[in-house]
């Protein structure tokens, strides 16, 4: 019988024949790059957090104005091209605070999470690795951390310290703590379980060319889709804390003292109120963004 | 002779995937008539579920494509081959009525095919009720008696599926699938994952029930030995395409394809002493991109050069026995007799 | 069954113990010297140091956590409050239901958008639909709620005028602040709804339902919907926990005479007894959300059921479920 064509079938031989190039050894992580540089979602946030990040490397030449550059006679205007998101009640330029305060919520973010992850992780780690009665004790202490809702449990640590950034890492580290220990816990217990680190034992693999080979890329997957996602969280838990007083306050440009100062000004200067929340909201959805694609690119199974 | 009550007709079927069009079926053509049981044999990716999913109308849309063919149930033609989306929903409409009712289907893994937050009976009485213009009542009666005929308590009503049994399981899906008496059942490797003794149990019991409703079966499978115990006729399917069609007979008499020859001589043998079984050097052609010839040749250990040149169609070597090989084109008459049990006693 | 209930009620005790335990450490690490906020900084010495022998502070830290954690489990005493001089729990529980409500409300109001917008996403995969509704998801977790909350004052409140900016009085004064806290939870309660959906609607039963000719919508539902809810339940405990850190800010920024603005206004005023009395308070509430949840999971999913019955590890099992959402 002669070969049947249909006219989807012409027009995707014809992507085909396109796509055709030369052949790279393929190993996961270029795999999960190459499934990445095809979402268009994933890159855009990836390129906005490196804007984001070189935003704050080089403040000083981008910000117009000084952090605290108070200009009286300019107070509470609204966006102009002198002014791009108009001033403040003491007359400072929003644009150039929200500039500055790329230092503070992205690194601030990061730390965050890092620390989180390594004390967090490390116990999870353990009691993956373990099992048995440690894991049992490990994991009900966090079952005890973690029945604080991890906002009211900031807000308490933060309370009770004080205000400053120091503090405020800690509480944040401290109260997400617990759940990050369950994320390693869990990526590395799903790898301990398959098959294929049974089969690479029986082959003769050691155990470190195991852990390296083949447990690692497998657990690093979900603990790095996690840890972007974390961030985001983190950087709303610090606007959160710091709008309620509990964090960075007034005069540091952070974005939610930022918007903390400018309550007040809801009725008079509500521009004041915009700008910032806006900031932390392209930061957040830059990194769900990216951390969307690499939990498809890293798992594609799950597409 | 009675009437074919299934009937398909030079059916292909495409799957159009954004990584080009897989030729999953190509040309397949088969009848079974009431009682008879066709054994579809091929191995994995030849298209076999693919023609169980046309039949039963569940192809994954859009990527499931009938491009041309017919399959007749009882005369009437069930597949719908244009693209225009009425008319597509108005197929749908059709075969949700026939699915169930008239085209009964029992799954390759039981563990996974029923509902795992539903009463097993529950989802046998559903069935039943969709089909049927009865009551509640009346429905679990006829689930529990339906239980009963598969041999499983119908106290066991309203258990979940994770407290039976594999075997126990797919009896209750081919309880499921003959709750309302179809026309034609079709056996998706029903017994692919169940344990041995068990798997003789299921056939049995298929068996049984096949003869008591006059149920057209169209058995699935890559166990020869499960065709040569319970089919009438038989159809070896390769790359979506038929390469041998006839009796049970037929085929395991007279064997004539390169491909079936190979089956075959894959098989242990009780009766001879072989010292390594011959496997099928290579694998199936890609059905993203099958030749314009024999889609065999690759992989034919008679392979000759006329192969290369053409696509051979489907031959009558003998009342209703049917081999496509090249072989066969010239002298259509000429039905060997070799019971060759090595391909590489086929004589070209 | 029972057992299991049981056996979850008697694990309540250490994680109340647990929780008493680091909010009297937060108390000991908190600078500053409790007596000046009962006596004043100005207070005379002598004043000081008998209000201090009064208030116990000159025991051994080890006497006092005994004292603090025996005086809360016997006489449910959370302390009384530096501000107003009255039970802190008697405050507490005047201001709790409205805490309540609000978590509450904004879950449940969540839930109903987020399941049908994440069942038809999934069924409908990369349509418009699914499309429009993940870019809603996607900017509900990305949003800071309290700026979502100060841009529809500025809008529904201050403009427009449909709203109260604050109280809880009128009825409408409910809906921004249901709509602050419910709009992260719609997020993710929609992604997740969509991925379990995903998951569900290429499993063998739901081919098995298509086979008996069943009608795609009743496909979706009776047998798609109930088995992808799993990790949604799942997820709910956890949405209620975040709900309620929400809430506090949610009642600072309307007005609502709540825990969480009770505990702001607290914190303000140095008023400790307070401030710990309501994080007991919502942790203790946490902790039964968290049980009835897991308890109601065993109504939907017939397997875990099982396992209670084989006496095996639920929390294992669980665990997994939780974390695989």
């Amino acid at each position: 019988m002669a070969k049947l064509y249909t006219p989807a079938m012409a027009k995707i031989e014809k992507k085909r024949a396109k796509r055709k190039g030369k052949v790279r050894p393929s190993t996961p992580g270029r795999e999960a790059w190459k499934r990445l540089r095809r979402n268009r979602l994933a890159i855009a946030g990836m390129i906005i957090l490196i804007a984001l990040i070189l935003v704050a490397f080089f403040a000083d030449f981008i910000a117009p104005y000084g952090i605290d550059e108070q200009m009286l006679k300019e107070r509470n205007q609204t966006p102009s091209s002198k002014h791009l998101m108009g001033t403040d009640n003491y007359g400072r330029d929003i644009f150039s605070r929200i500039i500055y305060g790329t230092r503070i919520s992205l690194p601030i973010g990061f730390i965050c999470v890092i620390i989180a992850f390594a004390f967090g992780g490390t116990l999870g780690a353990i009691a993956a690795y373990y099992g048995g009665k440690v894991d049992n004790v490990i994991m009900r202490i966090m079952d005890i951390f973690q029945s604080i809702p991890p906002m009211l449990m900031a807000i308490a640590i933060a309370a009770s310290l004080g205000n400053g950034v120091v503090n405020l890492v800690f509480a944040i580290s401290i109260s997400t703590m617990p759940a990050r220990s369950r994320i390693v816990r869990a990526a590395i217990l799903t790898v301990k379980r398959n098959d294929y680190i049974e089969s690479a034992r029986a082959i003769g693999a050691n155990s470190s060319r195991l852990l390296i080979k083949y447990m690692l890329p497998n657990a690093i997957g979900p603990i790095l889709t996690s840890f972007t996602f974390s961030v985001a969280t983190a950087i709303l838990t610090v606007s959160s804390l710091s709008y309620i007083g509990l964090g960075i306050t007034a005069p540091t440009p952070e974005w939610g003292s930022m918007l903390s100062a400018g309550k007040e000004l809801m009725r008079q200067a509500p521009h004041v109120l915009i700008f910032p929340g806006l900031m932390i909201m392209i930061t957040v959805l830059a990194l769900n963004l990216f951390g969307d694609g690499l939990r498809d690119a890293l798992d594609p199974r799950l597409k | 002779m009675s009437e074919n009550v299934l009937e398909i007709k030079n059916l292909v079927v495409h799957y159009e995937t954004p990584d080009g069009v897989a030729e999953a079926v190509n040309d397949v053509s088969f009848t079974i008539k009431a009682g008879e049981t066709l054994g579809l044999v091929g191995e994995t990716g030849a298209g076999k579920t693919t023609i169980a999913l046309t039949i039963m109308g569940l192809l994954p849309k859009p990527v499931g494509q009938v491009i041309q063919g017919e399959i007749l149930l009882d005369g009437e033609n069930i597949v719908e081959t244009s693209r225009n989306k009425l008319k597509q929903r108005k197929n749908d409409r059709m075969m949700r009525k026939l699915r169930g009712n008239k085209i009964g289907m029992i799954f390759q893994d039981p563990m996974s095919a029923l509902n795992p937050v539903l009463h097993v009976g529950d989802q046998i009485a559903e069935v039943i009720r969709l089909h049927n213009k009865v009551s509640k009542a009346e429905a679990t009666q006829k689930a529990m008696e339906m239980m009963e005929l598969v041999g499983i308590p119908g106290v066991r009503y309203s258990d979940y599926p994770h407290q039976f049994s594999g075997g126990m399981k797919q009896r209750i899906v081919i309880a499921m699938a003959l709750a309302c008496n179809p026309r034609v059942l079709i056996a998706d490797e029903p017994t692919t994952a169940l344990d041995v003794t068990i798997q003789a149990q299921v056939l049995e019991l298929m068996n049984g029930l096949k003869s008591k409703f006059k149920t057209a079966t169209l058995m699935i499978t890559h166990d020869l030995g499960i065709v040569a115990e319970i089919c009438d006729k038989c159809a070896v399917l390769y790359a979506g395409q038929l390469v041998e069609y006839g009796t049970v007979e037929h085929i395991f008499n007279n064997p004539q394809h390169p491909y079936t020859l190979a089956l075959f001589a894959s098989l242990p043998s009780l009766d001879k002493d072989v010292d390594r079984l011959k496997s099928i050097s290579g694998l199936m052609s890609d059905p993203m991109n099958l030749p314009e010839y024999c889609t065999f040749y690759e992989r034919c250990d008679a392979g000759c050069d006329s192969c290369m040149e053409l696509d051979p169609p489907l031959t009558e070597i003998e009342p209703g026995h049917f081999v496509k090989c090249a072989k066969f084109m010239k002298k259509t008459q000429s039905a060997t007799t070799s019971k060759g049990t090595d391909s590489g006693e086929a004589r070209v | 069954m029972l057992r299991y209930i049981i056996k979850r009620l008697i694990w309540m005790i250490p994680v109340i113990l647990g929780v008493l335990c680091i909010v009297f450490i937060l108390s000991e690490i908190t600078p500053g010297d409790p007596v000046d906020q009962v006596v004043g900084y100005d207070a005379p010495p002598e004043v000081r140091e008998a209000m201090r022998e009064a208030m116990g502070l000159n025991d051994p830290v080890i006497i006092r956590f005994f004292r603090y954690i025996a005086k809360v489990v016997t006489k449910g005493d959370l302390g009384t409050s530096y501000a107003s001089g009255n039970p802190v729990l008697t405050e507490l529980l005047a201001r709790f239901p409205n805490t309540l409500l609000l978590t509450f409300a904004s879950v449940i109001v969540a839930l109903l958008i987020a399941i049908p917008l994440g069942v038809i996403s999934a069924v409908k995969q990369y349509s418009v639909i699914d499309n429009a509704s993940m870019a809603f998801a996607l900017f509900g977790v990305s949003i800071p709620q309290f700026w979502f909350a100060l841009m529809t004052l500025l809008v529904f409140a201050v403009k427009l005028k449909w709203f109260p900016a604050s109280g809880i009085e009128k009825f409408s004064g409910w809906v921004l602040p249901v709509a602050m806290i419910g709009i992260a939870n719609v997020g993710n309660l929609a992604r997740i709804t969509r991925s379990s959906m995903l998951e569900v609607i290429r499993q063998d039963y739901i081919r098995t339902a298509r086979a008996k000719g069943q009608k795609e919508i009743a496909v979706v539902v009776k047998h798609g919907l109930r088995n992808a809810l799993i990790p949604v339940i799942a997820n709910v405990g956890n949405t209620i926990g975040v709900s309620l850190g929400g809430a506090v800010i949610a009642e600072s920024i309307f007005s609502i005479p709540g825990v969480g603005k009770y505990m702001l206004d607290a914190i303000n005023g140095r008023n400790w007894p307070s401030v710990q009395g309501g994080i007991v308070i919502l942790a203790f509430a946490f902790s039964v959300t968290m049980l009835v949840m897991d308890l109601l999971y065993t109504v939907i999913d017939p397997r875990l059921k099982a396992e209670f019955k084989a006496k095996n590890k639920i929390a294992v099992k669980k665990k997994t479920i939780r974390e695989a959402a």
